[in-house]
């Protein structure tokens, strides 16, 4: 119980603050930061604000960074759960099927209406889980070993069906080639709203189990002998993170990399156990999320899917911690 | 050794003899004396034996410029996609859509010369040239490209005074749009192809040479590339006094920019407040993205929208 660890934890609070500030003041129109200040001024003391700047800094930009804190930590959290649960550390919140599942959705979407797609994401990624769980059942409680290679079957299954669509059926192929890449572009304040009250609902349920998660990652064994239920907890933590990812992929599409390496980044920091980790490991993918949505929402060439951009921030840090954990 | 072993040898003989028969007869029409060498759109130099009887196109550009200089008669097979005219819908189709296209049925199609565009994959040209059948990529990035590969069908297909004639009236079309807008002032322009995120068309693409060519200043022109993504803060700092979306996006009027999702932003820019709004039809998009002699079309389109008090 270091007591370097909270002050990590409080810490990466005031980064994800400062990088909000920051994320802020960039962005592909140029706004000073004097202007900023003097705006946000006006703004929120009911004098005339520019209009340019304000509808820049309140409908465009502040949403959006709000959407990649939201989407990071969401990403984060079921990261963790899922690396704990299946023990394994490629584990990424995409692996009981919710990726491909929210693509078949997306691709009908973009066949029918455009509009449809977030909704039919939504609805194919958990139809997708569910097959995966009910294929991994076994006694009312999901067997970890099924569940992982039934994720990968009905994932490919359901990767070759969106695959057909896209490929033979959509003649627009922009609009689906940047939502499986991922980006926040459509960010407004009513999907800020919403997720935000889905992660309000959704994270307790994960932190509240977090002792129970430490059991499970010494043994099933253990456990049993500690009077845990492994089982339902399993089943529990990975029905709600697969629940709160779906939310995720239908509302930005299919982010990668985040889920994967948050944890991993934040294991080495805070060590294994999920007392501060169940906190680090979704604020430190809030912050990666977010500088690198701010970097794609900012090049010169116009925006680029976000992405290409989380892989090429978080597998250089990635590839760095392991690198010097095989040199201890 | 037994006689098996005999009539299989034999057998493989007589394949094998068959086979290189036929291919040296694949490769027996090398370019006589009278052929025509001419540089397509991707600066390749091609040499096509004369006369040309036998055409397949595989874009709809390229079916159409072939039709305009009177040569649509030798076409013998194009796509799945073409709509104009009427009698291209009629051809066996050997081009799909998403870029893919059977070598078989070209090969099958006996063609003198294969009319691609750069949406077919590179091998596909490749295999065909290696097949002794010459094929001509066309992917003209303005309105004076139609012109010079109007020309250069004409010229190949010899139909060089009919390609002559169509590129003088379409210069005429235009010519008489830019002389009754030149004394209004220009009118910014955002060109929508995809809302979310919108994509644009960029200086490089043809549509922004349709644009131009019609009088229109696309907020986008200072953007890098053919089809850029366009930020909503860009689109806010230009506010541009015109919107036009293509077909296709799900945008069917001006409620999308009034109540949807981003309203807050958009009932703000000059076009929408103004209510400067024009969503393509199947159609009008056609004009629009594919290069050929219906571009008049497109720019009378885009000049009309833009600077109605000139056209009354």
């Amino acid at each position: 119980m270091k007591p370097t660890n909270y002050l990590f934890t409080i810490f990466l609070v005031f980064l994800t603050i400062i990088n909000i500030l920051v994320s802020l003041s960039i962005g592909p129109v140029h706004i000073s930061i004097t202007d900023i200040v003097r705006n946000i001024y006006l703004y929120f003391f009911g004098k005339d604000p520019n209009w340019t700047v304000s509808t820049i800094l309140f409908y465009i930009r502040l949403p959006r960074i709000i959407l990649a804190v939201i989407i990071g930590t969401i990403l984060g959290v079921s990261g963790l759960v899922t690396q704990t649960i299946f023990k394994n550390p490629l584990g990424d919140p995409y692996l009981t099927g919710v990726s491909s599942g929210a693509a078949v959705g997306a691709a009908i979407g973009f066949l029918t209406s455009p509009f449809l797609v977030p909704v039919l994401a939504f609805i194919f990624a958990m139809i997708a889980v569910s097959i995966s769980f009910i294929i991994s059942r076994s006694n009312g409680e999901v067997n970890t070993e099924m569940l992982i290679l039934a994720g990968v079957s009905v994932s490919f299954l359901f990767s070759a069906v969106a695959s057909y669509i896209i490929y033979l059926k959509i003649t627009n192929l922009r609009g689906v080639i940047f939502w499986l890449l991922g980006g926040l572009y459509g960010a407004t304040w009513t999907e800020d709203y919403w997720l935000f009250i889905a992660l309000i609902v959704i994270l307790p349920v994960i932190v509240y189990f977090r002792k129970e998660l430490d059991i499970i990652l010494i043994g099933d064994d253990q456990a049993k002998s500690l009077g845990v239920n492994t089982g339902r907890i399993k089943t529990v933590t990975l029905l709600v993170s697969s629940l709160i990812t779906s939310l995720a992929v239908s509302a930005v599409g299919i982010i990668g990399f985040i889920g994967l390496v948050s944890p991993h980044i934040g294991r080495k920091i805070v060590g294994e156990s999920h007392r501060f980790l169940i906190f680090v490991a979704p604020l430190i993918g809030a912050n990666i999320l977010l500088a690198s949505d701010t970097i794609a929402r900012s090049t010169p060439q116009g925006e680029i899917p976000v992405g290409i951009i989380t892989s090429f921030v978080g597998a250089p840090v990635l590839i760095y911690l392991l690198y010097r954990r095989r040199k201890l | 050794m037994n006689s098996k072993v005999i009539v299989s040898i034999v057998v493989v003989i007589v394949i094998a003899a068959s086979l290189s028969f036929a291919y040296s007869d694949l490769h027996k029409q090398k370019p006589g004396p009278s052929t025509i060498t001419v540089v397509d759109d991707l600066g390749r130099k091609v040499t096509i034996p004369l006369p040309v009887k036998r055409v397949v196109s595989m874009d709809p550009s390229n079916t159409q410029m072939m039709y305009a200089i009177g040569a649509g008669n030798l076409l013998v097979a194009d796509t799945s996609y073409d709509w104009w005219p009427e009698n291209a819908t009629k051809l066996p189709h050997v081009a799909m859509d998403n870029g893919t296209a059977s070598v078989e049925q070209v090969v099958n199609m006996t063609p003198d010369l294969v009319l691609a565009t750069t949406i077919q994959p590179m091998q596909i040209i490749d295999q065909l040239q290696n097949l002794s059948i010459p094929v001509l990529v066309f992917e003209p990035q303005n309105i004076s490209n139609i012109y010079s590969d109007m020309l250069t069908l004409g010229n190949v297909t010899g139909h060089y005074s009919t390609a002559v004639a169509e590129v003088n009236h379409m210069k005429t079309v235009i010519k008489g749009v830019q002389q009754k807008i030149e004394n209004y002032s220009r009118v910014s322009l955002l060109y929508m192809l995809w809302p979310d995120p919108i994509y644009t068309a960029g200086p490089t693409s043809f549509i922004n040479s349709v644009i131009s060519a019609a009088g229109g200043e696309n907020i986008a022109d200072n953007l890098t590339g053919a089809y850029p993504v366009i930020s909503l803060e860009q689109i806010v700092v230009d506010n541009p006094q015109a919107i036009i979306v293509d077909n296709g996006t799900g945008i069917s009027n001006i409620t999308y920019f009034t109540t949807g999702n981003q309203s807050q932003v958009w009932k703000n820019i000059s076009a929408i407040k103004g209510d400067r709004l024009l969503v393509f039809n199947v159609t009008e998009s056609e004009w629009m993205n594919e290069p050929g002699p219906l571009t008049i079309f497109a720019v009378q389109m885009v000049a009309q929208f833009l600077y109605p008090q000139a056209f009354e």
